[in-house]
Parts: C-alpha cells; structure tokens; sequence
C-alpha cells in the first residue's frame, strides 16, 4: 500500500502579515511558511494507516521557505519517503491548477494507492487541488474526509466524510483514489525536536525536478488587502463592568435577548 | 649478615594451590629466579605458608647459609610477618627478608594473559630480589609503659572501661565533660528488648565508679593537651569550675531548695528542654559525683555577684560553694588512654519537612525518652507539650540515617528503640501507635522476639517513611497528618496523629574532629573515630597506646558498647602487664649532621612525630609516633631523612631492576 | 541520556540503591491520580518494565514539583532527570494529550507556549509609563538583563506583573533592559517534561543572542526561568550570574523600604514556587524561602499569614512539567486542581491575598479562585504588584 500525502505551505497566520503597498503581494519578511492545518491532519491520517496496514508514506511539498522542515518533521513523525518538488529554484505555482498539474506529473513517477491532501487550503478555499489531480489522474476524488480506511485485499477504501449538521456519510471506492482531509481520526502527533534534527541530518528528503508545465490561468490576483472595518461595528471602551453593562443594553435595544 | 658479607639469597615461588600456579607458570619463574645474581637456591612450593613449607626455607637456610629470603607469593599484608619470623627462628634477621606479590599483581589481575603475567612476575620477582641484595638489618626498640590509664567519656562505655581496669588494680582517670557520669543511657527508661530499667542497672555502676579507690574522676572538665606517645603520655585537663568544691560538698542539695529563685525556671539539659531547673542544680537525683553545679549563665551570684546568696547560708560546710572558684589545669601521667566519647542524637532541624520545632506535636525520639522516664519531667507519664495524653503516635525510623542528604550510614540502634518506645507508650496510655519503617532491623540476641512481641501488643507496622507532616489545624498547634506509602499494601495513608516521634540516628559528637586531633587518630568523614582494622583490631587506633570504645567509633547498643569496653580495657592491661612495647621498625630518622633544621618537615607529618631539638634546632622524630607513611623523607629538601625498611638505596636497585627487564622485553613485558 | 542507558550514567545509577522507603510516593501531591506512583516507577525500571510505565499515562499527572526528589534518601533524581526521560519516550506513542503538543508547537514555532507571534511580544512595553531599554534599539553595556519570559510578555495578567515589575526597578534605579522581541522561551516545560531536543535548541538560540549584548547579570520575572538557568545553562557554559526577581529586589530591601508608604492592609499569605525552594536541593542557601516574606512584611499595614504548605513543603500549583497545559486532560480524568487546594488552604489559613512569585501562577490561581466562587473571598497578587501598589503603583512613577 503506497499512500501520497501533499502538503501545502502557507503563511503562518499567528504572525502579523503584511501587504506591501506597491506590489499589491504580501510582504516575503513577514510571511512565515508552515504546512496547513488540514494537510498535517492528512499526514495524520497517512500515518495512521501506517501504523495500521504498514504501508509506505510518502510526503510531498514544493520547495518554498520551510519546505525542507515540514519534510523532515514530517520523517521525524514517521514517513517513510520526503519528496520536494522543485525545478532548481524557488517554486512558487500560481495557481492551484498549475500545482495540480505539476503533481500529477509527479505521481506519474511514483506508486501510489491513496493520494491524500487537506480538503482546503487559505489560497484554495474551494479545494480545488484534489479534485483537478483526480481528474488529471482519472481517478476517483471523495473530499471533506474525517476517516480512511483502506484494504489491500480488495484494493479499495472505506472513507467517511462529514456532512453539515453532525451527519457523517460513508464511501466505499476502489483505488487507486484521491482524499481531501478534513481532520485525521487522533489530533496531529507532535514531532520532538532531536527526531526533527535527527531526520535532518539522515538527508532523507529528496529532491525531484519537475518540468513546467504550460497553464494559462484564467484568473489572476488583483489585489490583496487586510479586512476593512464596516460601519456596523461599534467598538466598547472601559472597565470590564462599563463594558458589560453597555453589552447588555445593546442585546436589549436590538432585542436580541429577552427583556 | 655482616658488614661486607656477600648477599647468599633463596627465592620461594609459592603456587598457593592453583591461586598462582593456575596462571603463572612457577617452574619456570623459579628456575628464572635461581639465573639471577646473589640467589643460591630457588624453589617452587604448593604452600609456602604451610608448616612443610616454612621448614623448607629454614633448612636451606641452614645448609646454604642463606641470608636473604625472597617468597614470591600473596600480599605482604597476609604473610609479610609469618615469613620474618620463619627468618628469625633460624637465626636471620627478620628484615632480611622481601615479599614480592605474584597473586595479586600478577596471578588474578592478569588471568585472561597467562603468558605475559608469567613475564610480569619475572620483572617483580627480579626487582625484588634486587631490593633484597640491599636489606640491612634492623632492631625494634621497645617503649616502657606506665601503668594508668585514661578513659575520656563517662558513659556506659567509659564507666565499664574504667570499672574494669580498676578492678584489676589500676589507676585510672575518667573524664567527663558533662556535671555528671551515665551518659545518654542514664536519659533512658528501659532499655531493648529485655525491658530492664536502665537506672537500676546503670547508677549502681557509677556509684561503683564515684567510689573505687582506684578511679579518679573529674566530672565537668575535658582534655585539652596530649603530649608523649604509647607508654608515657603527659595529659592536661580542663576542670571547669563548678562554684562547689567537691572534696566539701556532700550532696545535700540544701543550696538547691534555699536558692533565690524558687522556682526552676532554666531548660534543664539533661531534659533536652521538656523540664526545668534551678541556677543551682544537680542533672538528676543519681547523678554521679552528687555535687551541685552553679550554672553561671543563670546563677546571679556567678554572674553579677549581686545576690544574697542563701545557699551559702544554709550549706552546713563552710567553704564549700565558692563563687570565686577557678579553672583548673591539672596535669596526669598515663601509659595507654580509652576514648569512650560517645555520640549525639540526629538534628531533625535538619529535615525541615518533618516538622520539628515548627509543630509541637512533634517529638525526637531522645525527648520521649525523657518524657517515659520515671526521673523525667513527667514522672514517666506520656503527656503531651498541650498537657494532653496522646491517643494516636507515630514514630518514624531512620531520621537521618539511611540518607544521602543527612547520613548515609544506619544508626543500628533506632528500629530497636522505636519498638521499645512504641511498647511503652502503648503500655501506658493505650494509644494507637503506628511505627512508619523501611526495613526492620533485629540482628541482635532477643531482637526479633521483642519484633514479634512488640507486633503481637497491637503496634502497627507501615512499611514506608512518612514524606509530609501537615497541621490538621492552619495554627499548626494541633494534631498533625502524617502521609506515607504502605508499600506493602501498595496505597498512600494519611494518618492524623497526636504526638510524631522522629526516631533520630546516631551522629559523631560534634567536636570529634578536634578531640581526634588532640588524641593524634583518625575519623572518618562522618566524623567516627577509625579503628585499626574493622575485624582484627577493632578497639585498637593507628595510635598506639590509644583505644576506642562505644559510639565514638560507631553507633551501637549498650550490648555491644559494654563489650567493646571491655576489649579495650583489655587490650589496655594487655599492655601494662607486659610493662613495655615493641615499636615497628618501619619508622624515619633524621641524619643530625646532615638536617638544616628548615622545619619543613615538622607540620607535613600526619601523626604529630617531629619536633625540633631546641638546642641545634634539628628535626627529632618520636619513633613510637612514626608510623612510617613517608611524607617527611620525601619532603626534606636535604635528604636528611631516611626510612628504614625504604631506604633509598634499596628502592633504586628495585626499580632498576624493573627498568631493566622493560628495556629487555619491550612491550611484552607488561 | 535514553531511558534504556539511564543506568550507564552515575546520575543513572543512583536508581538502583533505591530503598522503596516510598517518601517520594508519600509526598507526591498526585499520587492518588497515578497508576504508577514515583516509587513503584523506579521498581518497574530496575525490573524492566517501564514501557507499561510510559503506557499508563502516569507520568502526565507530574508536575515536577520537586517534592519527591528534594525528600529522597537516595538523591535519585527523579524529577529533572528520570521523569523528563520516561515522558521523552511518551512522543513515541503518541499518548501526549494534543493541548500539550500545541504548546510544544508553539514554542518551537513561536518560542512562547501561547502561539503567539514573536512580533508581538514586547508589545506591554508600549503602555509602560517608565522607560524600558530595549537591547536591539540600544545596544550598549547593561547591569541587569531581565528575561520577562513568555506569561509576562502576553498574558493580560502577566503583563500587569511585568508592568509593576518595570517600575520597581524604575523606581531602584536598576540599569536594566530586554532582549523585546528576540527574547524566547527559556525552555522550561521542555526540559521537564522530556523534550530535551527542543529544550537544547532553546539553549542555543538564547545563548546566540545573549552573546550579541554586554551585561553582566540576568534577572528572571518568575521561578520557572530562574531554575531552567541554574540547572541546564551552567552546562552550556553560561556562567553570568542569574537571580529571580524576588532575590534581586530582597536585596535591594534597604533602598525600597521607604518608598512603601501606601497601606496595604490585607491578611496575606505566600505560596512557595517548587523553583525557587525545594528544586534548588538539600542547600537551603541558594532558595528563596526569607525574600518574599520580608518584602511582604516590610509593607506597610500587611498581615502575614502561612497556609499550611509552605517552605519546602509547599503544595505545587500544577502548573509544572508541561502540567499548565493539561488541564483539560486533568479534568477529564476526573483530577481536582493542585491550584484549587491551593487557594483552599490560603482561605483556610484567613488570608485575602495570595501573593505570588511564579509567572504561571497569578493566572493559575486567579483561574482556581474563579472556578471555586472565591471571587469575594480572596484575590491573586504578585508579590511585586502587592510592592509597587505599596509604593504608590502607576500614579507614583
């Protein structure tokens, strides 16, 4: 069983962002990359059919600023393979189908039963990713995942996905097959240090060149800017007692709460 | 051998059954052995310490003229002295003989290489009979020895030492810093396992000791000053003054009753603070000698001589207070001295955990000694600090014993005392008493019955030490809660108690590194006095002529405290009826003609043994004090100082003829 | 040092003298709530089955309080040495509840365990009203560098503690300054609870950034630091003097005591931090036991009250050894808070302040108050607020 995990590096929202004034692009010094939070819950999800069935994990990302770390802490947590995509300088795709087209040319080149990413991502917020390397690939595609189950025997997967409300549904398909992760079954693991150190030093990531691929993207960033205060935001000063009285009376002008 | 007379050596290569023979190859090593120069016979033997083997070396000595004796065997330490006397009885000076040890150095430390060991014990056996070529012969001198004897400490040890020589008809002083004889054992009630009351079988004892003709005994006083060695010791003591002569005072205690305090209002010590005392005060009603103290911290006449001193009205023998009364340093003479200088009780201070001295309920084992005791400040009632009777006690072993923050060693007496307070208490106010051990340790005779008995009486045993002592109350006045693993039940208990004892270890007197320099001994790091070899000669010190008894060398029972007494007492008569003693001959010398006096010597020695002659001012070494360690020879800046038995020249030839065999082996030799 | 070669190691070896005498068992304030208590943990060591140990989760309950090592007869080091070591092997099965992961993963990503941005971490500064140097903007020599550490920097609460802190020093006349946005986490929750890797990266950036500036003293805001500096930075050869900054300002007791003229009249009482009295050993010298109390007694109108735990026997808040990042995992284990038995036994003990010196602890405690309804009953103060309040607070600078 070969599972592909593709993780996605994205600014670190903890950090103060910045957009700089003449480029309209958010500013390189204050951007810290970290992977995104549903593509670690993929690789939790890898792992854990690791643990299970024994299969092989191999992790993807490109070869932006922190790339390197999130492969070897993904190592330090136990994959099996660390592949950064690159094409001897800084990759930075453009566009979320242009990543997937470079993936799929990838995955031509490595086996794979399960290919699983993060349902979305802040720059793909439709989770498009998955679905255009399923249909590059011709595989199936199943999204919004909370479990993956995959058995050799019959080659094929049981994936449940979480649907509004609470309702969960569960998919049965045969694999090869593309997941989108919501959340893996257990929380992230946490990756000590000296493993992180340790992976680093094995040199077990490796680098593979993958050629441009021509995309014409029909859509282009026109503009970046941080959320504009509306006028309906009232903001509250004082003590935390003004505070709350003042709260109190405005829930009951709008009658929001019960006189 | 006489002066120029040719070295005519005998080499001995013992197999000690297969200890040596199972390695090194001994027919060889001897038949190596008799190639070397000077040697005229070698051999191989199964036993060289046997009786045939000892009588092997006697006849060849007899007819080969031997007169140098080589036996390549074990350490020197095993049978250095058993081969110089095989010398002596056939008419070879005793120091004509050299050990070289093939088991040890050679035999088990190399027994992995049997081949380069074999090439090693020929390089020792090589270097010593190099060394043997250069022996000279030496004569013990002998000490006369006086016959008193001083015994430090009036405890039980002390008091059983004295009363021993005494009874034998020597002079004996005892010395005692406290105002009384009895020691810690006159604080006690009973004692373990069999119960007897430790009053009737101690005060008989020191009364015995106030009154034998042949005991001098200074109470209050202490020794400042040894001079001298084994046989003729010069001691100075220190007689504090008491403000009573004791020779007048005869013990009514009337100056007690008539003082201007009528009540007693100072902590008394011997009652470790639980009761009080007057100014004017005997440590308890059986004190030996029966003489009053004035305490001059508190007596005011003492003090600031404003009083008006109705003691001295009432005391029926004029002259016998004196408040004008000075030191004394009077000065004895004795031939061999018995420390007997006992121990104090652990600081649980010390444990701040524990809580004591932070909460009242919260007791040392040594207070409730105190408190049991019918002589006590309670008359022997259990009554607690908040005049209540405890229903609930608990009594935590090894207080600073079995500690790597306090003492590591075990103070042996504490699981036996805690069972013994345990059975009182319980004996006399029916309280709950819950004993928190380790490891119960009853080796002694009657101790694991007393165990058994003490079990059978309903005290419970928790096998874990108690690691928190909380107040039940904030105040902290009330009873405490005690927590421990049950280790055996494998579950915490939380237990409230009345009354905490804190079952202190045994500690070295806090000026014992002082007084083991006054006595020229040595103590270990906590602070015991070092005995001589822990089996062989356990009442003896590096000094000669100086003896150990009691705790002083270690914590022990009474038992083993009276008993160790006795073998001092003996080992002292031993000495005085031989009437003189013989020195080693392992000691160093000064060369007068060559010695500069620069006194570099003098404060290197360990053992006190140099001094300058006043009248050239050259280095003289005391011979009985020397004890050979070599610090001053290799010290003196004029090669002044020789040794015998490590002469120098006998110690360059050896290690020449070491060096030889390396240069010639190469890399194989070791 | 691995758990499997814990025994190659004198600090190691001790282990096997222990006498099962249970003191460390006796005195765990957690012990009810372990499976394997500190006793039974080294039998299972000596006889080889610790992974049952590393399974049961036991570990998680200790707070590395110190009160077992502190009180063992044998000198095992069980808290900074044995402890860390068996949770260093809990990464490998992933039994490590996920709120302590995400501090873990903050300070790496952060060098603070709240998540928060580097950037943002001398913010306070800017509503200080006395001048706070801050070494990159003003490099230069400086007597005292004071390592405010991560609650100080952001929590609300903290922040108060390190206002207070700063104009108290303003007030001594201190030279004193910040490392501001370069300072990290000085690596306390990772080396107790066994994330060596993590805490020895720590190490070494803030040792790369100490080299950068000249000063020739630190002062810690709270415990936690000041013990991580005595124990493990020695060993990376950083010597510079470090004191807590209730030692610094007890010190400086003559020069303040004047200033206190403001009444303070309340009953208050002290909690002992594990790290600044029993962790520092059976060598009552170097704790802090005397300073607080006499900083509280100098001020005017104080009461002083001892609860029932106090000096070396004080109850931990809980907050040690990763623990203030497992309070969820303790509730849901069905565990009463070390901090609510706490705040019990300061009311018990009549007092209406808790003073504190510990930079997890005015919010640990203000949480206890709150979730025991002891809101009218007692408040949580920091033994510097309780000062600077003393000495005329923010109006007085």
């Amino acid at each position: 069983m070969d599972v592909v995990v593709l993780m996605k590096m994205v600014p670190d929202a903890a950090q103060k962002i910045e957009v700089d004034a003449a480029s309209g692009q958010l500013k390189a010094s204050t951007l810290n990359l970290i992977p995104f939070e549903s593509d670690e819950h993929a690789l939790e999800e890898a792992l854990l059919i690791k643990e299970r069935t024994g299969a092989t994990v191999t992790v993807v990302t490109t070869d932006l600023p922190g790339g390197d770390v999130a492969l070897w802490t993904a190592l330090a947590k136990g994959a099996t393979h660390a592949l950064l995509v690159t094409r001897g300088r800084p990759y930075e795709p453009r566009s979320t189908g242009e990543l997937a087209r470079i993936y799929a040319k990838l995955l031509e080149t490595i086996p794979h039963d399960l290919v699983l990413t993060g349902a979305q991502a802040p720059d793909d917020v439709e989770g498009e990713l998955g679905a255009l390397l399923a249909a590059q690939l011709g595989l199936p595609y199943i999204s919004v995942a909370v479990a993956v189950r995959p058995d050799e025997g019959t080659h094929s997967a049981e994936v449940t996905t979480e649907l509004g409300g609470g309702l969960r549904s569960v998919y049965e398909s045969a694999l090869p097959l593309v997941v989108g992760i919501q959340t893996s079954e257990t929380p992230p693991r946490y990756a000590p240090f000296l493993q992180i150190r340790a992976a680093q030093r094995s040199k077990r990531t490796r680098s593979v060149a993958v050629e441009p691929v021509p995309f014409d993207p029909k859509v282009e960033v026109v503009a970046l800017h941080k959320p504009v205060a509306g006028k309906g935001a009232t903001m509250l000063e004082g003590s935390p007692e003004e505070v709350a009285g003042r709260l109190v009376e405005i829930l009951a002008e709008k009658e929001l709460v019960g006189g | 051998m006489k002066e120029g007379e040719t070295p005519r050596i005998g080499v001995y290569v013992c197999h000690c059954g297969l200890n040596i023979a199972g390695v090194l190859s001994v027919k060889s090593l001897a038949e190596y052995a008799g190639r070397l120069p000077n040697v005229v016979v070698s051999r191989d033997y199964k036993y060289m310490c046997s009786d045939p083997g000892q009588e092997l070396i006697r006849q060849d000595i007899r007819e080969h003229g031997l007169n140098r004796v080589v036996v390549a065997a074990c350490s020197p330490f095993l049978h250095e002295e058993t081969f110089r006397r095989v010398c002596a009885s056939a008419g070879v000076n005793p120091y004509f003989y050299q050990m070289v040890n093939i088991r040890e150095h050679a035999a088990w430390v190399h027994s992995h290489e049997k081949e380069k060991a074999t090439r090693k014990a020929e390089d020792l056996i090589r270097a010593g009979v190099a060394r043997a070529a250069k022996l000279e012969p030496v004569v013990r001198q002998r000490v006369p020895i006086h016959p008193a004897v001083l015994v430090v400490g009036g405890g039980i040890a002390g008091i059983q030492a004295a009363l021993t020589l005494a009874d034998a008809g020597k002079k004996v002083y005892l010395v005692e810093r406290e105002p009384t004889i009895g020691g810690h054992m006159a604080q006690f009630d009973k004692t373990f396992p069999t119960l007897d009351c430790a009053a009737c079988i101690l005060t008989p004892k020191m009364t015995a000791v106030g009154n034998h003709p042949n005991i001098t005994l200074w109470t209050y006083s202490d020794v400042v000053k040894v001079d001298g060695s084994v046989g003729h010791f010069t001691v100075t003591v220190r007689r504090r003054p008491r403000y009573v002569h004791e020779d007048l005072c005869i013990g009514c205690l009337l100056c007690i009753e008539s003082c201007i305090y009528p009540d007693a209002r100072v902590a008394s010590e011997f009652d470790l603070g639980l009761g009080k005392r007057k100014p004017v005060y005997i440590p308890f009603p059986q004190a030996v000698p029966m003489k009053v103290v004035f305490d001059p911290e508190t007596c005011i006449a003492v003090k600031t001589g404003k009083c008006t001193r109705p003691c001295v009205d009432v005391c029926g023998v004029e002259g016998a207070i004196d408040f004008e009364q000075k030191e004394e340093f009077p000065q004895i003479e004795v031939g061999t001295i018995i420390l007997a200088t006992g121990f104090k009780t652990f600081d649980p201070h010390r444990l701040p955990f524990y809580g004591y001295g932070r909460y009242p309920a919260v007791y040392t084992s040594l207070e409730v000694e105190r408190l049991l005791n019918a002589s006590g400040p309670t008359g022997g009632e259990v009554v607690l600090r908040n005049g209540k009777k405890p229903e609930a006690v608990g009594i935590v072993h090894c207080i600073g014993s079995r500690d790597e923050n306090t003492n590591r060693y075990c103070s042996r007496v504490c699981c036996m005392y805690a069972m013994k307070i345990a059975h009182l208490i319980r004996e006399r106010t029916g309280a709950e008493v819950y004993n928190f051990y380790i490891d119960i340790r009853a080796p002694g005779k009657g101790f694991e019955e007393f165990y058994d008995r003490v079990q059978e009486e309903g005290v419970h045993f928790i096998r874990g030490k108690v690691g928190d002592v909380t107040p039940e109350t904030p105040d902290g006045k009330g009873r405490v809660v005690v927590s421990a693993d049950d280790t055996l039940l494998g579950r915490a208990r939380k237990i409230p108690l009345d009354m905490l004892v804190l079952a202190v270890g045994l500690e070295a007197q806090a000026d014992a590194n002082e007084v083991r320099r006054l006595f020229n001994i040595t103590c270990s790091e906590e602070g015991f006095f070092v005995e001589r070899h822990p089996k062989l000669a356990p009442v003896n010190t590096f000094t000669d002529g100086v003896f150990l008894a009691g705790c002083c060398q270690s914590p022990k029972d009474i038992p083993d405290s009276v008993a160790q007494a006795g073998a001092a007492a003996a080992e002292a008569l031993a000495l005085i009826d031989r009437g003189e003693m013989e020195l080693s001959p392992n000691f160093a010398y000064v060369s007068a003609e060559e010695c500069s006096g620069c006194k570099t010597c003098v404060p290197l020695c360990p053992y006190s043994a140099i001094t300058l002659e006043p009248e050239h001012g050259k280095a003289v070494i005391n011979q009985a004090l020397c004890k050979g360690c070599g610090v001053c020879v290799a010290a003196c800046p004029s090669g002044s100082i020789g040794q015998h038995l490590f002469e120098d020249a006998q110690i360059f030839d050896e290690i020449e003829a070491l060096i030889q065999g390396v240069a010639a082996n190469g890399e194989g030799a070791r | 040092m691995d758990l499997d070669h814990v025994l190659l190691y004198p600090e190691g070896k001790s282990l096997l003298t222990c006498i099962q005498c249970g003191v460390c068992s006796a005195t765990c304030p957690q012990e009810a709530f372990m499976e394997y208590p500190p006793r039974k943990i080294v039998a299972m060591l000596k006889a080889g089955l610790i992974d049952e140990v590393v399974q049961s989760g036991s570990m998680l309950k200790c707070v590395s309080c110190y009160s077992c090592q502190a009180k063992c007869p044998r000198q095992i080091r069980l808290t900074d040495l044995l402890f860390p070591l068996i949770r260093g092997r809990m990464f490998e099965g992933g039994g490590i509840p996920a709120e302590l992961q995400k501090a873990f993963l903050d300070v790496q990503r952060y060098g603070n365990p709240l998540g928060r941005s580097t950037s943002e971490r001398s913010d306070w500064v800017a509503r200080s009203k006395v001048p706070i140097r801050i070494l990159a903007d003003r490099p230069g020599p400086v007597d005292l560098l004071w390592n405010v550490e991560c609650y100080p920097s952001y929590h609300p609460r903290g922040q108060a503690v390190a206002l207070a802190t700063a104009r108290l020093f303003h007030r001594l006349g201190l030279d004193f300054a910040i490392l501001g946005s370069e300072e990290r986490c000085i690596g306390d929750c990772a080396g107790y609870f066994g994330e060596f890797g993590l805490l020895d990266a720590l190490i070494e950036q803030n040792l790369t950034t100490f080299r950068k500036y000249d000063f020739r003293r630190v002062v810690t805001s709270g415990a936690h630091a000041f013990n991580v500096f005595a124990h493990h930075y020695p060993g990376y050869g950083f010597t510079t003097p470090v004191e807590p900054v209730v030692g610094l300002i007890g010190e400086e007791l003559p020069k303040l005591r004047p200033m206190l003229k403001t009444s303070v009249p309340h009953k208050v009482t002290y909690h002992d931090p594990c790290c600044l009295g029993r962790c520092m050993g059976a060598s009552a010298l170097r704790c802090y036991f005397a300073p607080p109390r006499k900083l509280l007694e100098a001020i005017p109108g104080l009461k002083y009250v001892e609860m029932a735990h106090h000096h070396e026997n004080s109850l931990c808040c809980g907050g040690g050894g990763g623990g203030m990042w497992l309070d969820t995992y303790y509730r849901d284990q069905g565990m009463d808070r070390l901090s609510e038995r706490v705040v019990k036994e300061a009311v018990a003990a009549g007092a209406d302040v808790l003073a504190v010196t510990c930079d997890y602890e005015v919010s640990r405690f203000e949480d206890a108050v709150k979730v025991l309804g002891y809101d009218r009953k007692i408040v949580v103060r920091d033994v510097l607020e309780l000062l600077d309040e003393s000495a005329g607070g923010e109006a007085a600078v």
